[in-house]
C-alpha cells in the first residue's frame, strides 16, 4: 500500500462512483420518462385533433339530417311542434309556422295563441286535448310505468312507445278547423305523443300537424258519390226487378202460348196424318192427269201443313230444353233418295228442276256413306230447306249438293234460283217467326222452319247460314255438321219389287193395333199394296188376345190406345207362353222421340215406324224386321 | 409490469438497506438497462425477479420475507404517490374490499396496457376474504401490501390476517382478515 493512503479517501471515491452510477441511472430514467411523456403527448394531441374532426363531421351530419327532416316535413305536408312541459315553451318547425299562418314564429310560450286561429266550435275540444296530453306527460314524468290517463274519446293507448319502450302513449288523433290570418278555413289533423328523452331529463309533447283540407274534401266528395251511386244502384236494382218480373210474366205467357199451340198442333196432327196417309192410297195410275195434279197439290199442301205442325211442337220442345237427338246408323244414299224423292215430284209440278250432287267440296275428301245420325231430325232439315226453296222459286232449278269439307265434317247446300235474300236480312231468317215479308212473293207461313233448323243444327254441333247464289239470282242455304262415319251395318238389299214375302215365300200376316179408324184404313191399304195380309184391332187388349192365338208375322202397335196401351200390350205379348211371345213388334209413333219410344222399346218392341205411314219407309222397316233374327227382343 | 414496481424496489433497498446494496443488486442482476427504471415505463417482470434474487444472495434472507417486506413498504408509498385513491378511508376492511373494483380500475385508466392481478374481495360472515391470482409470482408482495394497508389505517392491533397455506405457489394466495 502506498504511503499516505487514506482509507477515507478511498471510501469517498467509492461513494462518488456509486453516486455517479445512481445519477447516471436516474438520468437515463429521466430521459426515458421524457421520451415516453413526449410520445404520450403526441398521441394525445393526435387524439384531440381526431376528436375535433369527428365533432365537426357529426355536426355537419346533424345539420344535414335536420335539413332533410325539415324538407321531409315540407314534402309530406307535415309540421311539428315540440312542447316542453316544464319550461312551457314550444318549438314550431318552419312548415308548422306556414300551416298556422305564423311565419317567423319559431317559439311560442303559451298554447292559448291557437285560440284566435281556431274555429269557435273547436276551441274547447282543442284545449281539452292539450290538457289531456300535458296531464299525461306529467303523470308519466312522475311515474314512467303508470297507466296513462285514458283518452276522453275512448281511443286505446298503444302498448309501448317505440322510443322509450316502457312509456305508454295514446295515439289519438284530433282534427281542428283553423283560419290562419283570418283567411280561408283549413282542416288540420293533430297527433300528439308524450316523449321523455332518456338523456335529457325533460318531458316533451311531440305534436305533428298535417293539413288535411284536401283529403277531407275528397272524402266528402267520395261519400257524396258513394251515396249517389248507392241510390243509382238501388234504382237499377228496382228496375231490374221490375224487368225481371215483366220478363218472367212474358215468358210464362209465351210458354203458355207455346203449350197451347203445341197441344193444338198435336190434336190437328192426328187427323192430318190420316189425310196424308189416305192420299197415299190413291193409285196414281188410275187417275186422269188433272186428278193426278190435284192430288199432288193436296199431297204437297198436306206435307207442308204437317211440317208446320211439327215445327210448332218442336219450338215448344226447344224452348223447354227438351229437344234431343237419337243417333242411329243411317245410309246417306237411301236417306237422300227417300227425302228428296218426294220434293222432286212437288218441284216438278211447279216446273222446277231439282238435282242432287254428291261430291267432295274439298278435293281429296272421301265421300262417306254410313253415318250415325238422327234420321228424323235430318229429314226435318232437308224437308224445311227444300220446301222453302220450292216455295220461293218461281222458275229455274234447285240444286242440292252434299259432301265432306273436312274429315268428320259434312256440308249440305240447297241452291235455288229464287227471289234471293238481301244480305242485311239474312240473319233474321233464323230467328223464331222470322219469315221475310217480301212483296208479292211466296206463300206466307209461320216462319218457324229455319228457326227450328237452327236449333237442331246447333244441337248437332253444326252451323247454318245463307249466302247469295254465286251463279245468279237466288240463295244458297247451307248447313255444316260434324259427322260420325261408321262401317256399313248388315242390311237387306232393297228388293226389286215392293211386295214383301216371308222367308218361306208366303204372304206376311201383319196385325195392326190402332184406335184411330182412318189410320187403320191407311195401314190396311198400304200394307195390302206391299203384299201383306192385314188384321186390325182397336186396342192393346185385343192385340194381346190375337197375338196369343198365333200365326202373326209382325205386330204394328200404336202406343196410345184406349183399354190397354201399346206399351202394356207389348209387355203382355212378351210374357205369353210359347212361341207367340217372340212375334216381332214395331211401334207406331207420330214423333219418333226417344222419350216417347223408350218405354215401348223397353217393354219389348224391336223398332218403330213413323206416322203418317210412308210407304217407302214402312217397306224397308218391315223388310228388315222379317229377316230371321232381326228382332233380338222377340 | 409497470415501472413503478421496479423504481420503488430500488428506492426501498436504498432506503431500508443502503444505496450500495441497491447498486450491488442492480449490478449483480445484469439488467439490460442497468437499473434505470422510470415509473411511467413498463418492463419485463423477470428483471424484478432477477433483482430480488440478487437481494436474497446479498442479504441471505428468504425471498418470501423480502417480498413481504417490500409489499409492506410499498403500501405506504402508494398512499404517498396516489393520495386521491386513499382519501376518505379510515377502515382497512373497506379499503381492502375496494382494492379490486376501485383501485385496479384506476390503474387500468392510467395505464390501459397494464395487466393487473385478479383480486377478488368477498365478505364471508364477519370476515373479509381476499383472493389473489396473477401470472407473476408476487403473492408475497400482495401479502405485505395487505399488512401495509392495515398499518396505514392504524388498525394493526384490531385485525388478524391469516394466509391460507393450502393455496400453493407464489402465483396465487388467499388472505382472511378478521377482527382481533
Amino acid at each position: 500500500m502506498a504511503a499516505g493512503f487514506d482509507p477515507r479517501i478511498a471510501n469517498l471515491e467509492a461513494e462518488i462512483e456509486l453516486l455517479s452510477r445512481r445519477l447516471a441511472r436516474a438520468e437515463r430514467a429521466r430521459s426515458e420518462a421524457e421520451a415516453l411523456l413526449e410520445d404520450k403527448s403526441r398521441v394525445l394531441a393526435n387524439a384531440n385533433r381526431e376528436l375535433r374532426a369527428n365533432r365537426e363531421l357529426l355536426r355537419g351530419q346533424l345539420d344535414q339530417r335536420t335539413r332533410q327532416l325539415l324538407d321531409a316535413q315540407r314534402v309530406a305536408g307535415f309540421g311539428t311542434m315540440v312542447w316542453d312541459v316544464e319550461r312551457k315553451v314550444g318549438e314550431l318547425s318552419p312548415h308548422a309556422q306556414a300551416l298556422l299562418g305564423m311565419p317567423g314564429v319559431d317559439e311560442i310560450d303559451t298554447l292559448s295563441i291557437f285560440d284566435h286561429l281556431t274555429h269557435p266550435d273547436d276551441r274547447q275540444p282543442l284545449r281539452d286535448y292539450a290538457t289531456l296530453m300535458i296531464r299525461r306527460a306529467v303523470a308519466l314524468r312522475a311515474n314512467p310505468l303508470a297507466e296513462a290517463p285514458a283518452c276522453p274519446r275512448g281511443h286505446a293507448a298503444t302498448e309501448h312507445c317505440a322510443t322509450c319502450r316502457d312509456r305508454r302513449q295514446c295515439d289519438d288523433m284530433f282534427e281542428v278547423r283553423i283560419q290562419p290570418g283570418g283567411g280561408v278555413e283549413r282542416n288540420l289533423r293533430l297527433k300528439a305523443q308524450v316523449h321523455i328523452p332518456a338523456n335529457l331529463g325533460k318531458v316533451l309533447v311531440f305534436l305533428t300537424i298535417q293539413d288535411v283540407t284536401a283529403e277531407l274534401a275528397a272524402a266528402r266528395e267520395a261519400e257524396r258519390l258513394r251515396l249517389q251511386d248507392q241510390q243509382r244502384l238501388a234504382d237499377l236494382e228496382a228496375l231490374t226487378r221490375d224487368l225481371e218480373q215483366a220478363r218472367q210474366a212474358a215468358e210464362q205467357a209465351n210458354a203458355a202460348k207455346s203449350r197451347f199451340l203445341a197441344m193444338m198442333s198435336h190434336d190437328i196432327r192426328t187427323p192430318m196424318n190420316g189425310v196424308i196417309g189416305m192420299l197415299q192410297l190413291f193409285d196414281d195410275a188410275g187417275l186422269t192427269e188433272d186428278q193426278r195434279r190435284t192430288i199432288s197439290h193436296v199431297r204437297a199442301s198436306s206435307e207442308q201443313l204437317r211440317m208446320l205442325l211439327d215445327d210448332i211442337i218442336d219450338l215448344e220442345r226447344a224452348e223447354s230444353g227438351k229437344l234431343t237427338l237419337n243417333p242411329q246408323p243411317l245410309g246417306l244414299s237411301e236417306f237422300l233418295h227417300d227425302a228428296i224423292g218426294f220434293w222432286q215430284k212437288v218441284a216438278a209440278e211447279k216446273g222446277l228442276e231439282m238435282t242432287l250432287e254428291r261430291a267432295a267440296f274439298i278435293p281429296g275428301q272421301k265421300l262417306v256413306e254410313w253415318v250415325l245420325a238422327d234420321r228424323y231430325r235430318l229429314r226435318q232439315l232437308v224437308d224445311n230447306m227444300l220446301s222453302n226453296a220450292i216455295k220461293y222459286t218461281r222458275a229455274g232449278s234447285i240444286r242440292i249438293r252434299m259432301g265432306n269439307i273436312a274429315p268428320g265434317r259434312a256440308r249440305y247446300e240447297v241452291i235455288d234460283t229464287g227471289i234471293g235474300i238481301p244480305e242485311a236480312r239474312r240473319r233474321e231468317l233464323f230467328e223464331d217467326f222470322g219469315q221475310l215479308r217480301m212483296d208479292g212473293v211466296g206463300e206466307g207461313g209461320a216462319g218457324l222452319g229455319l228457326a227450328i233448323c237452327r236449333r237442331i243444327v246447333e244441337l248437332m254441333g253444326g252451323t247454318i247460314g245463307v249466302d247469295g247464289n254465286e251463279d245468279g239470282p237466288g240463295s244458297r242455304f247451307w248447313i255444316e255438321l260434324p259427322i260420325t262415319h261408321i262401317p256399313p251395318p248388315q242390311q237387306p238389299s232393297r228388293p226389286a219389287s215392293l211386295l214383301l214375302t216371308r222367308p218361306d215365300g208366303g204372304r206376311p200376316r201383319i196385325l195392326v193395333a190402332e184406335d184411330f179408324e182412318t189410320n187403320r184404313i191407311v195401314a190396311r191399304g198400304l200394307l195390302g199394296r206391299l203384299g201383306c195380309d192385314v188384321e186390325l184391332v182397336n186396342d192393346g187388349e185385343a192385340a194381346v188376345d190375337r197375338a196369343a192365338i198365333g200365326g202373326i208375322d209382325l205386330v204394328l202397335m200404336d202406343i196410345s190406345m184406349p183399354v190397354m196401351s201399346g206399351i202394356e200390350a207389348t209387355r203382355q205379348i212378351r210374357a205369353l207362353p210359347g212361341p207367340e211371345a217372340t212375334v216381332p213388334i214395331l211401334a207406331l209413333s207420330a214423333y219418333s222421340r226417344p222419350e216417347e219410344l223408350e218405354p215401348i222399346l223397353t217393354a219389348g218392341a224391336c223398332g218403330h215406324v213413323g206416322k203418317p205411314i210412308r210407304i217407302e219407309e214402312q217397306h224397308m222397316a218391315i223388310a228388315r224386321i222379317l229377316l230371321p233374327g232381326a228382332c233380338p227382343d222377340a | 409490469m409497470k415501472g413503478v414496481i421496479f423504481s420503488e424496489m430500488i428506492r426501498w433497498v436504498e432506503e431500508c438497506l443502503s444505496p450500495a446494496v441497491a447498486d450491488r443488486m442492480i449490478t449483480g442482476a445484469n439488467l439490460p438497462n442497468e437499473g434505470s427504471y422510470t415509473s411511467v415505463g413498463s418492463y419485463p417482470h423477470q428483471e424484478a425477479l432477477a433483482m430480488m434474487g440478487q437481494l436474497v444472495e446479498i442479504t441471505g434472507r428468504p425471498a418470501h420475507d423480502l417480498c413481504h417486506d417490500y409489499g409492506y413498504w410499498l403500501a405506504t408509498r402508494f398512499v404517498q404517490l396516489y393520495p386521491q385513491m386513499f382519501n376518505g378511508y379510515t377502515d382497512a376492511l373497506t379499503l381492502l374490499r375496494d382494492i379490486d373494483n376501485k383501485h385496479n380500475t384506476e390503474v387500468v385508466k392510467l395505464y390501459p396496457d397494464a395487466r393487473t392481478p385478479a383480486i377478488i374481495a368477498s365478505v364471508d360472515g364477519e370476515d373479509l376474504v381476499i383472493s389473489y391470482a396473477s401470472h407473476r409470482p408476487f403473492a408475497d408482495v400482495a401479502w405485505g401490501l395487505v399488512h401495509g394497508y392495515i398499518a396505514y389505517c392504524g388498525q394493526t392491533a384490531q385485525y388478524i390476517v391469516t394466509r391460507d397455506e393450502t393455496t400453493p405457489g407464489p402465483h396465487a394466495a388467499r388472505f382472511v382478515i378478521n377482527r382481533a
